[in-house]
């Protein structure tokens, strides 16, 4: 055994003495009076070849016969301590906020540990965040080009209808099957007006022949 | 009486007569069909006019349309 297992043993030795001493068992007897609230239930006892210390001398408050109260003081419990910081003004501070509690530093276990939402003031009612536009502030000459810009973007989209139906009207006009089979019509009709026009003069020329051969002129 | 005299014709002249009258005849018979053919030229003439006007109707409606849409974005 080395030097430092040594001190340990005598420190665990040390430890158990110490806390055999300051729990004793329980009271025996009269088990219909009421215990103490401060009263901690005994520690398990394994080792029974252990000797039991002798249990201190304790005060029995007078009228209590037969059922001694013990006291025994609690071990102190640690708590944590909490920084009082004065909040700014117009904020609530974390005691104010409902459903806040105090943590229990009973038997805590880490992972019992859960974490709580806290919705403070600021988060219920966020305050508006000031945008500022990513283009540059436009001055007066600058707006009235885009509104003119916008407008002529307008008359471009007139004017792609404008274009649309002019050409519709010239291709009506020019190729269009109407002015070919019009100007057919018109060329068929000249040539028929053409052959009308000879038959006349070849009748006109056959009755002159009739009478220069009938009267002999 | 005028009526009353004989006229007297040579036989050649008679036939020939007969044939220009036939060939008369046969001139008006085509100048009846030209005519024909002039008439109903004259009538797709006419159902192409028809559809001229629709069209150029059209086109002033589409011209009116230009002219409305020009003067809303003056």
């Amino acid at each position: 055994m080395g030097f430092l297992d040594t001190v340990k043993g005598v420190f665990s030795k040390s430890s158990q003495q110490r806390q055999q001493k300051t729990l004793p068992p329980p009271p025996m007897g009269n088990l219909g009076a009421p215990y103490s609230e401060e009263i901690v239930p005994p520690p398990k006892v394994t080792d029974f070849d252990e000797e039991i210390p002798e249990l201190p001398d304790l005060e029995i408050p007078e009228g209590v016969e037969g059922s001694p109260r013990v006291s025994v003081p609690t071990p102190p419990i640690p708590r944590p301590k909490s920084k009082v910081v004065p909040p700014p003004q117009g904020q609530e501070t974390l005691d104010e906020v409902p459903g806040e509690t105090e943590p229990e530093w009973g038997d805590v276990n880490i992972s019992d540990i859960s974490f709580q939402k806290i919705e403070t003031s600021k988060l219920k009612n966020p305050e508006p965040v000031e945008t500022k536009p990513h283009f540059p502030v436009i001055s007066e000459p600058v707006q009235l080009t885009y509104v003119s810009s916008g407008q002529e973007y307008i008359r471009e989209f007139a004017f792609m209808h404008i274009m649309k139906n002019l050409k519709e009207v010239q291709t009506s006009v020019s190729g269009s099957k109407h002015s070919g089979k019009l100007s057919r019509l018109d060329e068929q009709r000249q040539a028929a007006v053409g052959e009308f026009r000879k038959e006349l003069k070849t009748i006109f020329e056959t009755l002159e022949e009739i009478d220069k051969i009938a009267f002999k002129r | 009486m005028a009526e009353d005299k004989t006229v007297f014709i040579k036989v050649d002249d008679y036939e020939k007569i007969i044939s220009k009258v036939k060939t008369l005849n046969q001139h008006l018979q085509k100048a009846r069909e030209q005519l024909a053919l002039i008439k109903d030229l004259k009538r797709d003439e006419d159902a192409e006019i028809l559809d001229w006007d629709k069209e150029l109707e059209t086109m002033s409606q589409k011209v009116e349309f230009i002219t409305e849409t020009m003067s809303k974005q003056a």
